[in-house]
This record gives C-alpha cells, sequence and structure tokens, in this order.
C-alpha cells in the first residue's frame, strides 16, 4: 500500500514538474498582459480572438498542419513498407537497411539539413536546370526525419506477429496484396499508428530542416513556406514573441490531451479484443 | 478495403498538394511581373486595424498604386506587377540562400556589411552580386532622403584599395537606419537594491566614456546582457580597448585641431580595426566581460529588461524604442545612452542583384521609390518602430506628433536640423523639436542621435578578408574552459566505455569463432 | 519466368529513398568537409578542427552534457517506466501518453516557458548557466526516454521474474538480476536517442545558459552561418563518426536480430 503511494507521488510529481511550463503558458493565455511575469489582473478571452484574426499565424499553422498530415503519411507508407521487407529479406541486407535507418535518428538535425540543401541545389543544378526548392523539397526533408521512426515501430510489431497467418492466407486463396491487406496490416496497425502519431509529432516541431529546405508553396502561395516554428523564429528579430501563441499552445495542449485520451481508448480496445479472441483471460 | 480507401486519399491528398505547391512559378508571364522582394520579417507596415493600423499592407497599397497607366509609364512598365514577399531572420541566412541559388530575387534588405559583402564578392559567384543603383529611376528616394544619411555612406568605401568599386552609397537605397547603443532601467530593482540611486545611474551612463561601464562596475555587468552577434560585441570590446584613442580624437576635434573629416575618418579607422593584435587585444576584453555579465541574448533582451531579468542592455535603437514603449506601459522609464567618444551607426538597405534586368528591374525602381514617399516611409516608421532614411515633411510632422511636450514651459529644443534639412518643403515644417527634457535620452534620442553625436557615429565595416580570425577570436570568447578535472574525468569515462564496449565486442567475436572452430570438428 | 511477389520487394521504395537522401547528402558532406572554397582536395579543415583548443572544449563541453543529461534521464526515467509499467502501480494507460504530449507543443514556445519559470525559481542562466541548462535539457528529453523504456518494461518476462523469487533471491537481487538484464536492449536505445540529439542540440544551451554555454551544435551553426562550409562540414563529419562508433559498439545490446528470411 505505502509503495504504490510512492509510486504515485513519484509518477505524479515527474508529470507535473514537466508540464509547469506549459501550465504557466496556459495560465497566462487567459490575459492581455504582455509579458509573462507581469500579472495586471486582468482575465479575458482577447488573446484567442486576436490569434484567429492575426493572417500570418494562421497562414503559418495551416502549413503545419498540412506539412504534418502530409509527411506523416508519406512516412508512414515508406517506413511500414520498408519495415516488412526489411524483415522478409536476407540477413545481410537487413542489417544494412536497418543501419543507415538509424543514421537520421540520430543524427544532428542541422547535418540532416545542410546536406539534404547540398544534395538539393546539386540536383537543381544539374539535373532539373531550375529552381526545385518548394513544398516537395520540404516533404522529403520531413519525410527524411519521420520515416525511420516509423521504421523502428513496425519492426517490432513484426516480431510479435503470429508468422504463419500469411501463408495461411496465401494457401486459403487470397492473393499476395490482399494478404498483405487483409492479414497482415491489421495486426501492425498499433506499430504503423504510434509511427504516424510520432510522425506528426516529429514535424510540427521542427524548424532546422524546415527553414532549409523551404520554398514556395502551399498556403503560403508564392512566397516561401511558413511554418510555425519559422514564423516565430523570424518575427522575434524585430518585435517580441507575439503573445497570441500562448492561445495557440494551450488549443494545442487541448487537442493533444483529446488524441492522447482517444488513442489510448482505441489501443484499450484493441487489446481486449485479442484477448477475447484467445478464450482466455490471465 | 481499408487499404483502397487510404490509397485513395493518399492520391486525393497529394493531389491537392501537388495543386498547392505549383500554384505560381513565379516567373512573368505576357501581362504580369513578379517583384520578388526579400526582407526581414515584420519590417513594413501591414494591416492591422486590432492595434490601429487601417490601411491596407503597404505592398498591397503599392500594388494599387503601381498598376495604374500614369504610374506604369513612369517607371517604364508595360505589364502589371504582382509582388511576392519573402522574409529572412538574419543577413546571414539570406546570403546562405543567395550562395546556394535556392531561389532568385529582386530586392533585398539586408544590413551595411552585408551589401558590402555583396558588393565586393570576394567569392566571387554570380548569384551573390549586386548592382549599382541608378537613383535617376527612383526619384522620391533622391529628393527626400536625408543627405546627413547619404554623407554618412559615401565615406563607406567598398574596398578601401580599390576606390573605383565605390562606397555603400552607390549600391543601396536606404530603408531604415538606427544606432547601438547602452539601454538602461535607472529603477533596476536590484541595483536599488544595492543603494544606486536613479540618478547616479543616469549620470553614469551618459559619460563618455560609458563603453567602459561594464568592464569597470560589477553591479552594472551583473545586470547586463550583450548581444550574441560577433559583430555588435566586437564593436563594443573595441570602443572599450580603445578608449583613450577615442578620447584624444575627441578632445583635439573639439579644441579644434583636426577638421570634421580627419576626425571622422580617424574614428572610422580604429573601429574597423581587425588586425591580429586589435583581435587579441578584444578577445582578452570580451572573455574578462563574459564571466561578470548576466548573458548573451539576441532576440530576448527587448522584453528581458522589461520583465525585470536584466537592467541594462546592448541594444540596436529600435529594440530600445519597442523596450521602452513597452516598459512605459508599466510606469517604468528607460533610458537610452551613445557613450560620447564613438559609437556604432547601422542602416538597412534595399540592394539589387544583377540578375535582376528589364521589368524586374524597373518593377524593383517602382517599389523603391513608393518607400521612399514620405508619408509611407512614417507609415512604416509608426508601424515597424525604426527610424526611415526618409526625410521630409511628413515623417517630421510625425516627429513632432510623438515628441513635442504639451508642458511647453518645460520642454527644452531638440534639432534634427542635420536630418531633415534639405528635404523639407513646407513653410511650417520646423527642425526643431520642443520635446520634454527626458526624451533627450530617450525615445526620442533613440530614434534621433543629439545633434552634437552625429559626429562620433561610425559605421561597422564587413571583416572581408579578416573574417576567419574575428569568427575564431568569437569561439574563444564563446567557449567555456572546464576545469581540468572534469576534462580528465569526460575523456577517461569515454575511454572507459570505448574500452569495455570494444573488448566486449571482441571478446564475442573471438568466442563466436571458437565456438564454430569447436563446431566443425 | 513470371515475376513472384514476394514481402522483400516490398523495401525497394524505402531503400531507393533513403539511398537519395540519406546516404547521398552524407557523401555530400564529406565532400564538402574535405575540400576548400574552389574544390580542392585539402585536410585544413581536419587540422584547423583539431589544433584549435577552443573547438575541442566546445566537444568535451558537449560530451559532458550529453553524458549527464544520458544519465540523469536514466536515473529518472528507468524507475518511471518501470512504475508505469507495472500493473500493480498504474493501471492508466493515459497517463504515459501524458508523458509524451510535452513534446507535441512548440519547441521554442516551450524552452522560452522554461526559461520564464527558471527565472521565478531563480536559477536563471545569468547566475547559474549550467544548472539551468541541464535542467533544460533533462526536461527536453526525458519523454524521448520514458518510451523506449516503456516498451520495454511492458514486454518483461513475468514468468522469469516470478521464478526468480520463488528460487529464493531477495528484493535487490531479482531487480538486479532479473529486470535489469532483461531491460538492456531497452536502456541501450534509450540512451542513444538522448545521446547523441543532446551532443547537437543547441538551442537549448543558448536560451537557458543566456549565451554562455556553446555547444556542438552551436558550433556547426556558427560555421555556416559564416559561411566557413569547410569547417561546419568537418564537424557534421566527426558527428557521423561519432554516430557510427557508438552503433557499432552497442550493436548486440539491442533487441536479438530478428527477421524471417523467405522461404521461398
Amino acid at each position: 500500500m505505502v509503495k504504490k503511494i510512492l509510486a504515485k507521488t513519484y509518477i505524479f510529481l515527474i508529470l507535473f514538474l514537466m508540464y509547469v511550463p506549459i501550465l504557466v503558458l496556459i495560465a497566462y493565455s487567459f490575459t492581455n498582459t504582455q509579458q509573462i511575469g507581469q500579472w495586471n489582473g486582468i482575465f479575458t478571452l482577447e488573446l484567442y480572438a486576436k490569434l484567429f484574426k492575426n493572417q500570418d499565424i494562421m497562414v503559418a499553422l495551416g502549413n503545419t498542419v498540412i506539412l504534418a498530415i502530409i509527411s506523416a503519411a508519406v512516412s508512414t507508407l515508406l517506413g511500414t513498407l520498408g519495415a516488412i521487407g526489411a524483415f522478409y529479406a536476407n540477413k545481410k541486407t537487413r542489417a544494412a537497411i536497418e543501419n543507415v535507418n538509424q543514421i537520421p535518428v540520430v543524427n544532428a538535425e542541422i547535418v540532416i539539413a545542410l546536406s539534404l540543401t547540398f544534395v538539393f541545389v546539386i540536383l537543381g543544378q544539374y539535373i532539373f536546370k531550375a529552381h526545385i526548392f518548394s513544398f516537395w523539397t520540404l516533404l522529403i526533408g520531413h519525410v527524411v526525419l519521420c520515416a525511420p521512426f516509423v521504421y523502428l515501430n513496425v519492426k517490432p510489431k513484426l516480431q510479435q506477429m503470429d508468422p504463419s497467418l500469411y501463408e495461411a492466407a496465401l494457401d486459403l486463396g487470397a492473393s499476395p496484396r490482399s494478404a498483405l491487406k487483409e492479414v497482415m496490416v491489421p495486426q501492425l496497425l498499433p506499430g504503423i499508428l504510434s509511427g504516424f502519431m510520432l510522425s506528426i509529432s516529429l514535424s510540427l516541431d521542427d524548424f532546422i530542416v524546415t527553414a532549409f529546405t523551404r520554398g514556395p508553396g502551399l498556403l503560403s502561395g508564392n512566397e516561401s513556406i511558413q511554418t510555425l516554428s519559422t514564423y516565430i523564429q523570424g518575427v522575434i528579430k524585430k518585435k517580441a514573441i507575439p503573445i497570441e501563441l500562448r492561445a495557440l499552445t494551450t488549443l494545442i495542449f487541448i487537442g493533444v490531451i483529446v488524441v492522447a485520451v482517444l488513442v489510448t481508448f482505441y489501443n484499450g480496445k484493441q487489446s481486449r479484443k485479442i484477448k477475447k479472441r484467445k478464450g482466455r483471460e490471465y | 478495403m481499408k487499404f483502397n480507401k487510404l490509397l485513395s486519399s493518399f492520391v486525393s491528398l497529394s493531389a491537392v498538394a501537388f495543386m498547392l505547391a505549383s500554384c505560381s512559378t513565379g516567373q512573368n508571364s505576357d501581362d504580369t511581373v513578379y517583384l520578388h522582394v526579400y526582407n526581414w520579417q515584420d519590417y513594413i507596415y501591414q494591416f492591422d486595424p486590432q492595434n490601429g493600423y487601417e490601411s491596407p499592407d503597404m505592398v498591397e497599397q503599392f500594388e494599387t498604386f503601381i498598376n495604374t497607366p500614369e504610374n506604369k509609364q513612369t517607371y517604364g512598365l508595360t505589364k502589371n506587377v504582382k509582388v511576392i514577399y519573402d522574409t529572412f531572420d538574419t543577413p546571414e541566412t539570406m546570403y546562405n540562400e543567395l550562395k546556394l541559388n535556392k531561389t532568385t530575387f529582386d530586392i533585398m534588405c539586408p544590413s551595411d556589411y552585408m551589401i558590402q559583402k555583396l558588393a565586393l564578392n570576394l567569392d566571387g559567384l554570380e548569384s551573390t552580386r549586386i548592382q549599382k543603383v541608378d537613383f535617376s529611376r527612383a526619384p522620391n528616394y533622391a529628393k527626400y532622403v536625408s543627405p546627413f544619411l547619404t554623407d554618412n555612406l559615401k565615406d563607406v568605401l567598398i574596398d578601401d584599395n580599390k576606390p573605383e568599386l565605390g562606397s555603400l552609397n552607390d549600391y543601396a537605397i536606404g530603408y531604415m537606419w538606427g544606432t547601438l547603443g547602452l539601454l538602461y532601467n535607472p529603477g533596476a530593482k536590484t541595483l536599488v537594491d544595492k543603494g544606486y540611486t536613479e540618478e547616479t545611474i543616469i549620470e553614469d551612463f551618459t559619460k563618455s566614456d560609458a563603453w567602459n561601464i561594464l568592464w569597470e562596475n560589477d553591479d552594472y555587468a551583473s545586470v547586463a546582457s550583450i548581444k550574441d552577434s560577433i559583430r555588435d560585441t566586437y564593436s563594443m570590446g573595441i570602443m572599450h580597448v580603445y578608449n583613450d584613442e577615442f578620447k584624444n580624437l575627441q578632445e583635439k576635434y573639439e579644441a579644434g585641431k583636426i577638421t570634421k573629416d580627419v576626425y571622422k575618418k580617424d574614428i572610422n579607422a580604429i573601429f574597423n580595426r581587425n588586425d591580429d593584435e586589435t583581435i587579441k587585444k578584444v578577445q582578452e576584453a570580451l572573455i574578462e566581460l563574459k564571466n561578470r555579465i548576466y548573458g548573451f541574448e539576441v532576440d530576448t533582451g527587448k522584453t528581458d529588461i522589461v520583465t525585470g531579468k536584466v537592467g541594462v542592455n546592448l541594444a540596436w535603437s529600435g529594440d530600445a524604442v519597442y523596450s521602452m514603449d513597452q516598459a512605459e506601459e508599466m510606469k517604468q522609464f528607460f533610458y537610452y545612452s551613445l557613450p560620447s567618444y564613438g559609437a556604432n551607426i547601422w542602416f538597412d538597405g534595399w540592394c539589387i542583384p544583377e540578375s535582376c534586368t528589364g521589368d524586374n528591374l524597373s518593377a524593383a525602381y517602382a517599389f523603391l521609390d513608393f518607400l521612399s514617399i514620405p508619408d509611407n516611409a512614417a507609415a512604416n516608421m509608426d508601424y515597424i518602430g525604426y527610424t526611415p532614411f526618409i526625410a521630409g515633411d511628413s515623417v517630421l510632422s510625425q516627429v513632432h506628433e510623438w515628441y513635442d511636450s504639451k508642458d511647453a514651459e518645460n520642454a527644452v529644443p531638440y534639432d534634427l536640423g542635420y536630418f531633415f534639412d534639405g528635404t523639407l518643403e513646407s513653410e511650417e515644417s520646423d527642425p526643431i523639436i520642443m520635446c520634454e527634457p527626458e526624451q533627450t535620452k530617450r525615445q526620442l534620442h533613440a530614434q534621433y542621435p543629439e545633434k552634437n553625436e552625429i559626429d562620433h557615429l561610425c559605421i561597422m565595416k564587413d571583416f572581408g578578408k579578416a573574417n576567419d580570425s574575428i569568427v575564431t577570436m568569437w569561439e574563444n570568447v564563446k567557449v567555456n574552459p572546464l576545469p581540468i578535472w572534469v576534462t580528465v574525468i569526460v575523456i577517461a569515462s569515454i575511454v572507459f566505455m570505448l574500452g569495455y564496449l570494444g573488448s566486449y565486442q571482441l571478446i564475442r567475436k573471438a568466442r563466436i569463432k571458437r565456438r564454430k572452430k569447436l563446431r566443425a570438428k | 519466368m513470371r515475376f513472384r511477389f514476394q514481402r522483400k520487394y516490398l523495401c525497394i521504395p524505402y531503400v531507393l529513398f533513403l539511398i537519395l537522401f540519406v546516404i547521398l547528402p552524407i557523401f555530400m558532406i564529406v565532400f564538402y568537409a574535405f575540400t576548400d572554397a574552389s574544390g580542392n582536395f585539402t585536410f585544413e579543415s581536419f587540422l584547423s578542427f583539431f589544433s584549435s583548443t577552443s573547438k575541442l572544449n566546445v566537444l568535451v563541453n558537449s560530451l559532458m552534457f550529453s553524458i549527464l543529461n544520458t544519465l540523469i534521464c536514466l536515473i529518472i526515467g528507468y524507475p518511471l517506466a518501470y512504475l508505469l509499467a507495472n500493473k500493480k502501480y498504474n493501471t492508466n494507460a493515459v497517463l504515459v501518453m501524458l508523458f509524451v504530449t510535452p513534446m507535441w507543443i512548440n519547441f521554442v514556445l516551450r524552452t522560452w516557458a522554461t526559461r520564464d519559470v527558471l527565472s521565478w525559481v531563480g536559477i536563471s542562466g545569468g547566475t547559474h548557466p549550467y544548472l539551468a541548462t541541464i535542467i533544460g535539457l533533462v526536461y527536453n528529453y526525458l519523454p524521448f526516454v520514458v518510451l523506449p523504456l516503456y516498451t520495454t518494461m511492458l514486454k518483461l518476462d513475468k514468468s522469469q521474474i516470478e521464478a526468480s523469487i520463488n528460487l529464493g533471491c531477495n528484493r535487490v537481487q531479482v531487480f538486479t538480476k532479473s529486470i535489469i538484464p532483461q531491460s538492456i536492449p531497452g536502456v541501450v536505445s534509450a540512451s542513444m536517442m538522448v545521446f547523441m540529439p543532446t551532443m547537437s542540440s543547441y538551442v537549448i544551451s543558448d536560451v537557458l545558459s543566456e549565451g554562455k554555454i556553446t555547444l556542438f551544435g552551436n558550433s556547426i551553426y556558427l560555421s555556416f552561418a559564416n559561411s566557413q562550409w569547410g569547417q561546419g562540414s568537418f564537424m557534421a563529419m566527426l558527428m557521423l563518426v561519432i554516430i557510427g562508433i557508438s552503433m557499432l559498439l552497442t550493436r548486440n545490446f539491442t533487441e536479438k536480430d530478428a527477421g524471417r528470411e523467405q522461404k521461398w
């Protein structure tokens, strides 16, 4: 009993400490004081209104979200296919793929950003003979960041999967494609989903790779794509950080909590379904 | 079933993305010229009704202005102009973008030293070359720019050894300018607690040699933050190291022993020293300073001083005005000091790359000329908070509006004639502002230095070939040497870990080999 | 011969992608590291790096912070993951997600908020730069440690633990002889996910120490900002080498190489 209380205390203490800065931001989003730390006693939702009227932030936010979703989708696709393929390849190939896969995971973001920029510049100069920086280069940059994480998330699920299911499906007359779709993918779905979520969170926050690989496109039209991070970095040079962003943080936080709760319930339901199917309760 | 759905949604998403991505390539078409502008972020008037800025974006106003037949004819255009407005966060980013040839721009607004670097083009790259400006194509600028500033620009040669290359004035159409000085809070709590009165603090900071203050006074230093930027901190170091030389020159100048031109040439020369000896001295001075100050900052200083984290800040004048305005709302009053032995004057200016020709070039001049109309310059000044190159009646009347003292008896005269003379057209425009006495040291002072300070202002040039040594110097300053025992422990633990893991691998390999051998037998 | 669909061919798009956008860029970095401005092969960057005491000092600084950060994160995160994974103490799965969600809040905003909070408490970068930086680093990288350790803890073989108890081990021995060895792959992967990114991070140290502490990532960024591409590339290459070495040495500590080769 005592141990349980100690354990809970430890967990909640760390959790609280981790959320203190965010809670501060959220608290200050309900007032209109310019600086955090000066409490002028006014409680207002003014910042939320300001946030939605701020054209630049809305465009940057839109870009960020669209980019995150698309790059997460592409990374998930590539990463999952890569993981499945590597799982069934011979040892040497698999080792090679996994080693290369590890590089973007541990590499410095600035190195990834710069090296990709060099490659794109060379490609632009010698192969396409045009300025190729656009949404596509930005997408590639984000996929390089995220796909290895999807791979790392799907791989353990592959190892846990029942190996004979696929072959059983083929024996029962399914084509390889439908066997993959109907049998393998549902088994791997938790890994794929967590990879997808991880990709989104990596892509939302990224600054350096975005700053180096972006070009015109998306909601910014003919201008270089601005994501939330690049917008903030740019605007603080000549002015202070826009206070509407506190409201944005609160909204993102609420959204994230909702998503987290939904995902955990989904996972919980999945595991209960599997248990039921096996017919035994441990 | 699920896979099909996923596939189709992915395809449709990518189709949308493709459409969004290739909306328009920004290439000129038969009836439109695309003017590609590259500027700092938040550095032009924008539509912001919540804060009282009711007019449309300056860029939009320009498009409305230029797309009329008479104006098109004035600037030699036949097509309509559409502006693509991009932003960068630092001139170095801008330079890298140019060097990498990621996109072509028609006009860009870097800082003075960057313009010099581009004009000098030591790298020899095509994409980073800029062209000389033809002032006849920007008549508003020629008419309304402050002669004081263009004179200053003319003094800065692109390459001292090659006067034929011209001066900064040949390559730039100035946009905003300011000074680098000391922003301080006489009411800073930490200082007050230590027994300093407001008057003492103000007095200390308005001394001629106030650049030494952070080295001499530990209390001030402990609440001071300086710029995490090589150039600005280097200039501060130079002011400290050569304080005596600056002092001597100033005394000679005030006594009339040397002319203004000689004085200005000499202090600029000292200010721009970058030989090895100087670099070494500045390095020592900065290392000494580093251990006493609160810290380095680039963006946070202007808000830090308002929140009370620091009490003194090495600030650009535009940031200083911002901080002073913010603090005033909370009934705190900050001051800005330009020590009179010498200070840095900086400017951001528009320059045109060589690749900009034909219609784009005409559009570029039209845009720059539009920005140089005093009304527009005043609007920019209002929105951004920095001081424009443009003088003229509208700007002057705005300055009057902001700074004329309501209390006529205690008002003191602040002479801006040095800036506005030669550009005023109206009879009623009076370049002397009757301001509150404090303003001579506060916002007005930050926006326009006092008349007797203008001769002491020096422009900092690009470091040229000394760039590498100065960057090394900066690294030496910023590094924090760890005590020997820490270094030894770190290296020892790494070697230990490497050894452990390495030998583990080797032993493992040996074991596997042995096992294989045994099995083979 | 009809084309026989084999699952292993599925990885081809990914492999192509990796070659083009991961391997090729590395070659570019190496190219820039060993050439000077006009494209000639030179060892200049190599020499200037190793002869510069300040750069070496930065390297040692970064190593120190990385090691410290990894250790502290592991010390805090290991018991955390164990408790979270153990049904006895925590039946709420949402709690785990809550540890990871701070990552979704924009990094810059989070760091600046941390700076403000730390100043209130009195540990500002002005007075305690090292402490503030470490706190910031741990705060930022703790989720990276909790997640892998949590998944490892979930997969602990409960029967082995029960067996060790049945065979007479006391609490401490159960922990050291059964739980820790099983969790080593998780610990290794968690350390890798913290150690390397800390080496290359620079925003946190910049903001929280008020610019007084320079880490390796900052050096790289400075070089590129000042157009010293050769130097910057060399340092980037050095980071890749460090990564390579650490991957090589910890290869056998991670998950046993599992895969199923195509039988047909």
